[in-house]
């Protein structure tokens, strides 16, 4: 807790004087059998709870409802469990988020990063207190960044679920331009068209990948495009992502687009990914010209093209 | 770098290169991550120390649940000690050595008086000294001020200082019973004992400020403190009253910069001590600079000690393996 001030946060003393008892254990006035107002716990301090007074049994159960009550507020829980004879503790503290070896703060991907103690690092931009994920001895140094994994694709590729992502990006909108990028109302069939759609990135991820799905009628979606490698953006920065759709692709019908962006904030942890789904972004209607016949899409390569560009900083 | 299988599978470890070197050519400088590990200025250990202080208490218990835990007697023990320490000196001291009390005051309770403030002071750094073992995988696995490790691990020594008082009263109403003569000094001089111990109090926690980080770089630091309290306990007026140094070491036995505030606590408890202004002064001056050159040079290698030692350093974690 030493270097460099603390992220801002209610003042302890100050909830004390407006009826909060902040020197008590957090949750002392609760029974063992609740848990504490994990809100209270956004100050980053550590809290030792009791087992018998603060919880019963295993502690785990406790700590996991903790990470996920941390989880929901943005945070990331850290625990410590303390035997003392037939006396057990569990220590918890929320802290501001977990950081890999050589990866920037990811609450503001910061690059200056200062040791606390051993496991926990304190960022010198915003001040967000951070654990070392998978436990890395912190070391002063300077650390390029890991080599990008080869298979990144992979990483995103099955997924569907995943928790909510809106902290960490938004989807802006979309629209339907011509093939020489005017914007239009819809295509006609066999007119070769693009969706555009823009995301704006509020905090560094490692990897993101969006998709676009288009229904018809509210039925389930009938075309699923995304690019064919994910995007790796390393700062704040908003995309402009273009989908060329070959016009003879779709029948004459009224569309609806649901842009997917599937996101890993941090490649140590591939498994926990983001999603954020902007349903129902654009309707456009593809209108048929009298006389002209229907072509099927080869198999093989795929027939979209794709065009990623970043346009830099996100206004704040 | 520790890790899921997965995750290294997928996270090759990143590269630590210096600044400058031709690995980072091709890499976006944007993109380097540098880690600084400047220590904390004496200031804001104190003060995040300050901050967090209700975690005192919790953590001072550890030491005193510890002495207790998986003994028959339990508690019992934490009477036990002080007792069997005062009567095993009192008996070789006062009955075989023949060492006298000045103002005829039993030599058991003088030397109570004395124990008063050396235990205080000998618990204190002596447990200071151990803190990164007790605490250390709170430390490592929880954000919080190292400094309320060593502070915290005191908190033992008040409580068994309390015990040789209770002792001391109890000698005190047996020797009012049988002699009839109180011999607590209940007076003006009694202000001396909390000189005494607050000199002793900084005494220690000043000298523990070092052995604790010392400790975490050398486990020896323990076991050769023991041996220095011990021969330190002998050079202090503890178990002999400072009269019974000749007058021309007196000087040199005042230079012991223990010597005036254990005085002091005698002076305050029986009215016996011999105080005078400058060994007190010069010892109120060496607890003053023990607690800001500890704290200077815990502000700057604490971190790095709690480095060094590695899992199990300590056995008491070994119970404690359960990863939640």
């Amino acid at each position: 807790m030493q270097n460099g001030a603390r992220p801002q946060h209610p003042d302890p003393e100050g909830s004390a004087a407006a009826g909060v008892d902040a020197s008590a254990e957090p949750d002392a006035r609760s029974p063992a059998e609740s848990d504490p107002d994990w809100s209270d716990w956004l100050d980053g301090r550590p809290r030792r709870l009791k087992r018998g007074k603060d919880y019963s049994g295993d502690p785990k159960p406790l700590v996991k409802r903790a990470r996920e009550a941390a989880e929901g507020l943005g945070k990331l829980a850290v625990a410590s469990r303390e035997s003392q004879g037939s006396y057990e503790y569990v220590w918890i503290q929320f802290v501001d988020g977990e950081v890999g070896l050589g990866r920037p703060c990811p609450v503001c991907g910061g690059t200056t990063l200062a040791k606390v103690q051993k496991h926990f690092l304190r960022c010198s931009r915003c001040a967000s207190t951070l654990k070392a994920a998978g436990d890395w001895d912190v070391e002063a140094g300077v650390y390029a960044p890991p080599p990008r994994s080869p298979e990144p694709m992979a990483l995103l590729d099955g997924a569907e679920d995943g928790r909510s992502g809106e902290e960490f990006a938004e989807i802006l909108g979309a629209r339907v331009l011509s093939s020489d990028a005017r914007p239009i109302g819809g295509p006609l069939v066999g007119q070769d068209f693009v969706l555009h759609f823009a995301v704006r990135f509020l905090r560094p991820v490692d990897l993101a990948l969006p998709r676009v799905r288009l229904s018809v009628d509210g039925a389930g979606p009938l075309l699923r495009v995304q690019p064919p490698h994910p995007i790796e953006p390393s700062a704040r920065e908003t995309l402009d992502a273009r989908v060329g759709i070959p016009g003879n692709l779709l029948m004459p019908r009224t569309y609806s687009v649901e842009v997917v962006l599937l996101m890993v904030p941090d490649r140590a942890r591939p498994l926990d990914y983001l999603r954020v789904t902007a349903a129902d972004v654009l309707d456009f209607r593809v209108r048929k010209v009298a006389g002209q016949t229907l072509l099927q899409t080869t198999e093989g390569s795929s027939p979209f093209a794709w065009s990623l560009e970043a346009r830099g900083d996100a206004p704040a | 770098m520790a890790g899921h299988p997965i995750r290294r599978a997928l996270e090759p470890p990143a590269r630590s290169v210096e600044a400058g070197d031709r690995r980072l050519a091709g890499i976006d400088p944007a993109t380097v991550v540098r880690v600084t590990d400047t220590p904390p200025g004496v200031w804001t250990l104190v003060r995040e120390t300050w901050r967090e202080r209700r975690l005192a208490p919790r953590l001072g218990t550890r030491v005193l649940l510890k002495l207790v835990w998986g003994t028959k007697l339990g508690a019992w023990w934490l009477v036990l000690r002080p007792t069997m320490d005062t009567l095993g000196k009192a008996l070789i001291f006062g009955a075989l050595l023949g060492v006298a009390a000045p103002g005829g005051v039993p030599y058991f309770v003088y030397l109570l008086a004395g124990l008063i403030g050396w235990r205080l002071f000998d618990r204190i750094v002596l447990y200071a000294t151990r803190s990164f073992d007790l605490y250390r995988k709170v430390m490592t696995q929880i954000d919080f001020p190292l400094l309320l490790a060593p502070l915290s691990s005191a908190a033992f020594p008040l409580v068994e200082v309390s015990v040789y008082v209770g002792v001391l009263l109890v000698a005190v109403l047996f020797f009012l019973t049988v002699h009839g003569e109180l011999y607590l000094a209940l007076g003006f001089e009694s202000l001396a004992i909390l000189g005494g111990l607050a000199i002793l109090v900084a005494a220690g926690c000043g000298i523990g400020l070092w052995t604790s980080v010392l400790h975490g770089k050398a486990r020896d630091t323990r076991l050769v403190m023991r041996y220095v309290l011990e021969f330190w306990l002998y050079l202090t007026p503890v178990v002999y009253p400072l009269t019974a140094i000749p007058p021309e070491y007196r000087m040199l036995a005042n230079a012991n910069p223990l010597t005036a505030p254990i005085e002091m606590v005698k002076l305050g408890l029986l009215g016996t001590g011999e105080v005078t202004l400058y060994p007190a002064l010069w010892s109120a001056a060496f607890a003053v600079t023990a607690v800001t050159s500890g704290l200077w040079f815990f502000s700057r290698e604490a971190r790095r000690s709690v480095d060094i030692h590695g899992p199990g350093a300590d056995e008491d974690e070994d119970e404690e393996r359960d990863e939640l």
